[in-house]
């Protein structure tokens, strides 16, 4: 580094210091299509912001783009964190025009669906290596021990980006969050309802343990 | 209604084969052996990057023909432990492998891939 570079970040970190200028965090939601990612980012930006992030539908991919909402001032028991929140489409190996078909979607539509969702999951992967900390939602009724979940999780180790498994979906009479627990003992885990609001806040106080 | 019966290709291969190439020509072999339709068994796992490559290479090849692929690498033991890391650091030192398997298979052949951390089953179409 020159000797002006030097200078310039020596004169920023000077300012920064005098105005304790917040480190703002990319948080992301990561996970298999129809995990919650979605519902889980709206309930987020609605709880601190009063604004959700985009719609959520039975229909899988749904979430076609990545979606970054600047600025979200987040507080839990007194502490204050900044965050970007970044809400991805959901990461699949396969995706058929056919089985949008099956959700009542007409073939045009379903294959231009298609089409954008594979857009979305390079898009999502690409996304990894810009995260600071990351939620990987998970499907707390179904089986958590996907191969795109051991992806996930594997890339984002090999980046040493925080991680915070969610499991999504407690609500539901299937869900099993110590299957999830014992699928993932290296993490923590928080089971939660991103839909009814259960447990949010013990999933935002991990969020500032994570981070701080 | 009469029903035809239907090949199923599975290969054996050495991880030998793939690590002489570079990432990009891997993932490229293959996709194009998933879209002959021939299921793929390494002796070794692949590395998180290579699986995130080999999904993004995938989603552009996408069409009506080629719906994606199924994928499971399965660990030689469920790595949680710092002992199973070492175990994996010495192999790969030694080998030039990572310990496991990994098996790739096309989606329209291949419905599902169930897996424990120990045992992985393959359920056909």
């Amino acid at each position: 580094m020159g000797m002006l570079e030097d200078f310039v970040a020596n004169i920023k970190k000077f300012f920064n210091q005098l105005f304790k200028k917040q480190k703002t965090i990319r948080l992301g939601c990561y996970g298999s299509p129809n995990a919650g990612k979605t519902t889980l980012a709206n309930r987020i930006a609605k709880d601190f912001l009063g604004e959700e992030v985009g719609s959520v539908s039975k229909v899988p991919h749904e979430t076609r783009e990545v979606k970054e909402v600047e600025h979200v001032e987040m507080e839990n028991e007194g502490k204050k964190l900044v965050i970007n929140l970044v809400d991805t489409p959901g990461i699949a190996t396969k995706i058929d025009f056919e089985d949008f078909i099956k959700y009542g979607i007409k073939k045009k539509e379903a294959k231009l669906r298609a089409k954008e969702a594979t857009k979305g999951v390079i898009e999502s992967i690409k996304w990894l290596d810009k995260m600071d900390v990351v939620l990987v939602v998970i499907d707390a009724s179904k089986d958590p021990y996907t191969q795109v979940n051991i992806t996930i999780l594997g890339n984002l180790e090999a980046r040493n980006i925080p991680v915070i498994i969610v499991a999504n979906k407690v609500d539901l009479k299937k869900a099993d969050v110590s299957k999830v627990r014992k699928m993932f003992p290296q993490y923590p885990v928080i089971g939660i309802s991103a839909r009814t609001g259960k447990n949010i806040s013990d999933l935002y106080k991990t969020i500032f343990d994570v981070v701080k | 209604m009469k029903k035809t019966k239907k090949d199923i290709n599975i290969e054996f291969i050495p991880f030998e084969t793939l690590r002489s190439m570079s990432l990009e020509k891997q993932v490229k072999y293959i996709i194009k052996k998933a879209k002959e339709n021939k299921i793929l068994v390494f002796d070794s796992k692949l590395t998180p990057e290579e699986e995130a490559k080999l999904i993004s290479e995938t989603m552009k090849h996408i069409s009506k023909s080629f719906s994606g692929i199924e994928i499971c690498s399965l660990y030689a033991e469920h790595e949680t432990g710092i002992v199973d890391k070492v175990k994996d650091v010495f192999f790969k030192a030694l080998t030039g492998k990572s310990r496991g398997t990994s098996i790739i298979g096309p989606a329209k052949v291949i419905k599902e891939i169930k897996r424990d951390p120990e045992s992985i089953s393959i359920l056909m179409k």
